[in-house]
């Protein structure tokens, strides 16, 4: 018998899914179309169980990217992930979206993960890579791009959603410690998350589906108008 | 349906505004569990549901409602028949969520799939028992064709109701919708949000006042719109601001707590002058269309004075659903479901939000 996770990202402008059996990436799809999360992503589950050979039936536990990202885009994989494990009571594992980002780029001995955050800003994290080991050297939060890229002190691997004008500035400012990948590549691989949340299951944690929330690290704008404690 | 030998279980699963409802409801009818999860206490501060607040309690609640509802039901998984949610008209960012819920739920236990339209739920509220837990004597099911007026913070909406599933709209509100209405009157007045009740509560005089609020102590405006049953409630609006200034000169509305008996006086008027334009253009489009019976549905049907002036005025039976089905659930929801599925309507897992969707489209 199979016993498979799924993996669900849908916190950046790219989003998808994976399957895997233990850790070995069964199979994987990403999109990247405006709007289209809610829409894509369980006709995408059910298509990718029967190309793993297996169905709903056969999940064994399922892992999301809890943020930060795009709050519409979070919600929606979060809520799907954790509806899914709660009716067939198997393991949700919540993964930060940023490390999973992060993970895709373990080659590399600094990353800097990166999502858009709108109004011009990013949620970004730092990582190091280190004999295979990674280690969170600044944790997620939300800023203007110059802010995070002026804290970078050696070579770093940018990974992550950079516009034309954040590439631009990182041409003509940040040249020397920032590399970029290709920004054609869709940013979001759910296989990544679904590595990470096997580890974790491995490791007999999980999370309870009743409260798993996504990590906005931001305020309801009228929340932050109204200055209400939160 | 196969099942057509047995009852049939329906989930029911509503988010579209600021109310996390579950339901599970047996036969179209028969109310097993209704739970509802207001937000009004978080959106009050802002005198209006904030989108953004909505959607991340939403994001909590879901869960532990679906478990509640179930446990409170004994049901297992084996026993539901179909997972039914509302996938709009409402807010984008709260509709989602009870919708990927409902898909995964779908997709996790093999269940068919029925997008609901919230506006038609409302009207199926009419069709359940006002019991819950399943027992009770169930209302005569009300006859076609019947005229539904759809009437709460969003909508204001004349309908034809042919048969189940098939509708023509008679009139709809040309701005704001009556409910929107209380809320802003009900701010001027200085009174608290959620505004139906609040004036409903001060019209009968039971915020401090002497007396119940004399419905005819001032004269508001009725909008007469030519041709067809529209409504507009914006002049109506302005004419209430006017009046409150003119009696609060130079004081503001907050006086008015300071003169109770003038506070239930214009908070009379202005509900008369609403519920009169309800109720006027609902019994005359009953008579032009032939309708057998009128439906009341949607969270202003709460209200006391259009209860007791419709049912005053109408030449044919007028139905009224329980209070309790009249604000956003999920009864009605699972109710309107099984309709759907009776004649063969399900969705698939692309199902989609549609903040906007119009009832035509959602006709099975």
């Amino acid at each position: 018998m199979v016993a498979l996770l799924l993996a669900i990202d849908t916190s950046g402008h790219s989003a998808g899914i994976a399957v895997l059996d233990g850790t070995q990436v069964l199979a994987e799809q990403t999109w990247t179309v405006r709007g289209s999360h809610g829409r894509l992503l369980l006709p995408a589950a059910e298509q990718l169980l029967r190309v793993a050979g297996g169905s709903a039936n056969d999940l064994q536990a399922v892992g999301v990217a809890l943020g930060p990202g795009a709050f519409t885009g979070l919600r929606v994989g979060i809520v799907t992930a954790k509806t899914v494990a709660w009716a067939l009571d198997i393991p949700c594992l919540g993964i930060p979206s940023l490390e999973a980002l992060a993970a895709t780029a373990s080659g590399a001995s600094r990353v800097l993960a990166v999502l858009d955050a709108g109004r011009e800003e990013w949620f970004w994290a730092l990582y190091a890579n280190d004999r295979g080991r990674r280690r969170c050297l600044s944790p997620p939060e939300i800023g203007r791009p110059e802010e995070a890229l002026k804290r970078l002190t050696r070579s770093t691997l940018l990974v992550g959603e950079c516009s034309d004008s954040q590439q631009a500035l990182i041409a003509t400012s940040f040249a020397r410690t920032v590399e970029l990948g290709d920004r054609r590549l869709p940013a979001t691989r759910p296989a990544a998350v679904g590595l990470l949340a096997a580890e974790r299951l491995a490791a007999g944690e999980r999370d309870d589906p009743a409260t798993l929330a996504p990590f906005y690290l931001r305020r309801p704008a009228a929340e932050e108008r109204k200055g209400v404690a939160g | 349906m196969s099942r057509v030998h047995r009852e049939t279980l329906i989930l029911g699963i509503e988010t579209s505004c600021d109310e996390t409802s579950v339901s599970l409801v047996r036969d179209g009818r028969r109310v097993i569990v209704n739970l509802v999860s207001s937000q009004i206490e978080i959106h009050r501060p802002y005198g209006g549901v904030v989108p953004e607040i909505a959607a991340r309690q939403h994001m909590t609640a879901i869960l532990p409602i679906l478990a509640e509802a179930l446990a409170a039901a004994d049901a297992s998984w084996e026993k539901i028949d179909a997972c039914a949610v509302t996938a709009g008209p409402g807010l984008a960012g709260s509709l989602l969520v009870g919708v990927n819920a409902a898909k995964a739920i779908s997709f996790a236990r093999g269940l068919p799939l029925v997008g609901v339209n919230h506006l038609e739920a409302h009207i199926y509220a009419n069709w359940l028992a006002a019991e819950t837990g399943g027992a009770g004597r169930l209302p005569r099911e009300p006859s076609f064709p019947a005229l539904c007026l759809i009437v709460s913070g969003g909508h204001t909406e004349l309908i034809l109701m042919r048969g189940h599933g098939a509708y023509d709209l008679v009139g709809q509100t040309r701005d704001d919708a009556a409910g929107e209405a209380f809320d802003k009157v009900a701010r001027i007045l200085g009174l608290t949000y959620p505004g139906g009740p609040a004036i409903e509560k001060a019209a009968a005089g039971e915020l401090g006042a002497s007396r119940p609020g004399n419905p005819a102590a001032f004269a508001l405006p009725r909008a007469v719109l030519r041709g067809g049953y529209d409504f507009s409630f914006s002049g109506l609006k302005t004419a209430a601001q006017r009046l409150i200034e003119e009696q609060t000169p130079g004081q503001g509305a907050d006086s008015l707590a300071a003169n109770p008996d003038l506070l239930a006086d214009l908070a009379a008027s202005f509900q008369e002058a609403v519920v009169d334009v309800l109720v006027a253009r609902t019994v005359a489009a009953a008579q032009q269309y032939g309708a057998a019976d009128i439906l009341l549905a949607g969270g202003v049907a709460a209200n006391a004075r259009l209860r007791h002036l419709i049912q005053d005025r109408s030449p044919v039976p007028v139905r009224i659903p329980p209070l309790s089905y009249c604000t956003d659930n999920a009864a009605i929801v699972a109710g309107c479901a099984y309709f759907a599925l009776k004649a063969g309507k399900t969705d698939g897992l692309d199902l989609d939000v549609n903040p906007n969707l119009r009832l035509a489209e959602a006709a099975f």
